[in-house]
């Protein structure tokens, strides 16, 4: 018997009876978790943000999309701290990222595009170094491990050799796993469908309806449009490094239908 | 076919992508095989000059000469046919292309006889041309220098042949097992200090006790002339092109073709064995229990595996840590022996204090080239850049740690250097106190640039390391001059010593002020790259 055995499968993502009587709420009622204010990024004298506006709530599944190179990316790094910004203000979890770095940092996972876990660790020494900067107990630690492998059929053995052994689709799922080890009040995922078998992917949506679900807050870039308006709650376009449209798609349905064509008007009127 | 081996030309000499890199490093590499070509060149014909008059012992040393060819020839052999047979994304590429098995052995098989060809007429044409000199058929002996390769390497790339899955095999193993890799690059280090300290007792002994001729003496070169006979096949080859006896060639083609296509038959089995084989997963037997560990010890943790478990890392930087102490007192005393006997005695009593200067001088560049092999703090991290911004730790704890490693190791094995060399009694307490402060000085200020370096590595560019190596040469550089100067003066020793870490404190300090307040901007500005 492994020393994991002692612990009972627990789900993280489960809502009680309570958290789906606060859910009821609509979002605006709700505080929001990621403000982004009046955001401007350049590059040089080029200027991807120019003054972005954006409110993600708690409990909400949010889609953030828009063309390649238009500032998508450019907009999460600079909500996680990978990346400065010349104006303006973000807040995450109420903290703000250039004042409060490490605050923000704890309230939030990240998954990027391309899964960057470190190729001379295993699996489960890289999930420890993890367990360890966020500062998860033991117990904490191999629950959501075991949990999160379990979801997304991530075979705790293979866990044991080295990352550079992996595929793509095992490396994203051991970065899933990673973002999720601290449990996060906010789940940041930029193309998290790439590289991921399409019973992976189908587990992953379920997995990011049930953490906004559970309270949380979902934030995801992606280049599926049709996965974005299946299920999230709202949706932003960004375009000339702005919000260009945003949709509550639960109060307006029939935008769910609406948005690969939306999403195409958009860009050709740009041309 | 054509394109198959041009591929594998660039994958064997594709190197830096930059037009100005690889044209540098082709200079290096040109200038480096200019300089043995031409060492080799002298030592053979001053040898000529002094052996020719004994019977038998000019061919005797040419087998020699072509034995060490040979031998380096083969080990050469090894080396590229592992790269050219057994690399994963070479064989991973060309799976997805309708190119047979045959053609694809065919095609390396063609381009490891261009190389070998090319690599050893280089060294075997100027022995030809010599010993063709000194028997009077310098034309015959030019043409024969032609064949010689192409004969040679039947042998040679046999052999290479034979052993280039064992030593696939283990390297993938010592891949697999750290401590085992790390023992085994040190023990391959010392055997390579121990062979150089050999030669440099040899060199010590030439240079100062002009022992030139005992090394040839009638003895020697009868031992030589009657080891020729034990040079299989390397003395079938002989009797074909120097003594002229064609029917050996038969002889030669038999043994060495048997080699080859023995060393053929064990690369085209391994060859599909190792194409057909799927990632290797063998779960570890015992699972772990997560034990929290401090954020400040999982980040050394971390570091210390980003060094340990990187195969270049274990080579280049912890193997020769260890070996540091007694590469340092090897060199030095051979130095100091050189600087205090024979006519350099009169040349160094100029200067007082010369050797102690020059000892100092050999201990900070040691212990600078040998951590340039670490200072690579950000690069290392390749795609995993975005962690570092994205864990909840302060950047600064993040950057000082990862300095602070190889820095640590660097000290330690600069302190056993320093021990060592004291306790051996070839520096007195002065010298082995301040040879350790000034390194250890120039060791700090080299890491910080270097830190400052990396943290300035924009657009995927390599970093520019033109202020890191201005620190590891030009500051040891200037420091020597500026202690000779002063030391011919009649400055004393000490004094000396203590300006040289004035003069590295005030480059190091003024560095880490600006460092530490531009370290934030310049981290967030450090590129993820996707």
């Amino acid at each position: 018997m492994s020393s994991y055995d002692n612990y009972e499968l627990y789900n993280p993502l489960a809502v009680s009876t309570e958290e789906e009587a606060a859910l009821a709420a609509t979002p605006r009622e709700k505080s929001p978790t990621v403000s982004i204010k009046n955001l401007h990024k350049a590059y040089g004298k080029k200027q991807v943000l120019k003054g972005l506006e954006l409110d993600v709530y708690e409990g909400e599944l949010f889609g953030f999309l828009g063309r390649n190179g238009i500032g998508k990316s450019t907009t999460i790094d600079c909500v996680i701290g990978a990346k400065r910004f010349e104006k303006g203000k973000i807040l995450v979890d109420g903290y703000d990222v250039t004042t409060h770095p490490i605050e923000a940092k704890f309230s939030f996972g990240y998954v990027a595009s391309e899964p960057n876990c470190y190729d001379v660790m295993t699996g489960y020494d890289y999930l420890e170094f993890i367990a360890s900067i966020y500062k998860i107990s033991e117990g904490d630690f191999v629950r959501n491990f075991k949990y999160l492998c379990t979801r997304l059929a991530l075979d705790e053995k293979e866990l044991l050799n080295p990352t550079s052994n992996y595929s793509h689709g095992m490396k994203q799922k051991l970065c899933l796993i990673a973002s999720l080890l601290h449990n996060p009040k906010i789940w940041i995922l930029d193309e998290p469908t790439v590289g991921l078998d399409i019973m992976a992917v189908e587990e992953l949506k379920k997995m990011m309806r049930e953490y906004a679900n559970h309270g949380n807050t979902v934030f995801i870039t992606s280049h599926n449009i049709e996965l974005v308006a299946k299920i999230c709650d709202r949706v932003a376009i960004v375009n000339d490094g702005k919000i260009e449209k945003l949709y509550d798609l639960n109060r307006e349905p029939n935008r769910r239908i609406q948005l690969p064509k939306i999403f195409m008007d958009l860009y050709k009127t740009e041309g | 076919m054509l394109n198959l081996i041009i591929k594998d030309f660039k994958l064997m000499f594709g190197g830096p992508k930059n037009a100005g890199k690889r044209l540098l490093s082709l200079l290096l590499k040109f200038l480096l095989l200019g300089g043995l070509i031409a060492a080799e060149t002298f030592l053979f014909t001053a040898i000529l000059d002094k052996i020719g008059h004994y019977k038998n012992a000019p061919r005797a040393f040419m087998v020699l000469f072509l034995l060490v060819v040979s031998a380096f020839m083969t080990v050469s052999a090894v080396f590229q046919a592992k790269k050219l047979f057994f690399d994963e994304g070479d064989i991973r590429q060309l799976a997805t292309h309708p190119i047979s098995n045959a053609t694809q052995i065919l095609s390396k098989l063609v381009f490891l006889f261009l190389v070998h060809f090319a690599s050893s007429f280089l060294f075997v044409y100027p022995l030809f041309l010599a010993y063709g000199i000194m028997m009077g058929k310098t034309m015959m002996f030019y043409y024969l220098a032609l064949f010689y390769p192409a004969a040679a390497f039947i042998f040679e790339a046999g052999i290479g042949l034979i052993f280039v899955y064992p030593l696939w095999y283990v390297l993938q193993y010592l891949k697999k097992h750290v401590l085992l890799e790390f023992a085994v690059s040190v023990v391959l280090l010392f055997l390579l200090s121990w062979v150089y300290s050999e030669v440099l007792t040899i060199f010590v002994g030439v240079v100062a006790n002009n022992e030139l001729m005992t090394l040839f003496s009638a003895e020697s070169i009868a031992a030589i002339v009657d080891f020729e006979q034990y040079v299989v096949p390397i003395n079938f080859l002989a009797d074909v092109f120097i003594g002229g006896k064609r029917s050996m060639l038969m002889t030669y083609l038999a043994v060495a073709g048997g080699v080859f296509v023995l060393g053929l038959t064990v690369t085209i089995f391994t060859f599909h064995r190792v194409k057909n084989m799927s990632v290797d997963i063998k779960p570890a037997a015992n699972k772990r229990v997560h034990k929290p560990l401090s954020v400040t010890l999982a980040l050394v943790k971390k570091e210390l595996s980003l060094i340990t478990r990187n195969s270049d890392y274990v080579y280049s930087y912890s193997g020769l840590l260890v070996v540091q102490p007694l590469l340092l007192y090897l060199i030095i005393m051979a130095m100091n022996t050189i600087f205090s006997t024979g006519s350099f005695l009169y040349y160094t009593s100029l200067f007082p204090n010369f050797v102690s200067i020059i000892d100092v001088f050999v201990v900070m560049m040691f212990t600078v080239i040998i951590s340039s092999g670490a200072n690579q703090y950000i690069s290392m991290e390749e795609k995993t850049i975005k962690n570092l911004k994205t864990m909840p730790v302060g950047f600064r704890k993040q950057i000082y740690i990862k300095l602070l490693i190889p820095v640590t190791l660097s000290t330690l094995s600069l302190l056993c250097s320093v021990i060592v060399l004291r306790a051996s009694g070839v520096f007195s307490d002065v010298t082995a106190v301040f040879a350790f402060l000034i390194s250890e000085a120039l060791l700090l200020t080299f890491d910080l640039i270097s830190l400052g370096e990396e943290l300035q590595i924009r657009h995927q560019r390599p970093r520019s390391t033109f202020l890191s190596s201005a620190a590891s040469y030009i500051i040891p550089a200037v420091y020597l001059v500026i202690s000779l100067f002063l030391s011919y003066s009649g400055f004393d020793i000490s004094a000396l010593y203590i300006a040289g870490i004035l003069f590295l404190l005030l480059i190091g300090i003024p560095y880490f002020l600006v460092l530490n307040s531009k370290m934030g901007k310049w981290f967030l500005d450090l590129e993820a790259i996707n």
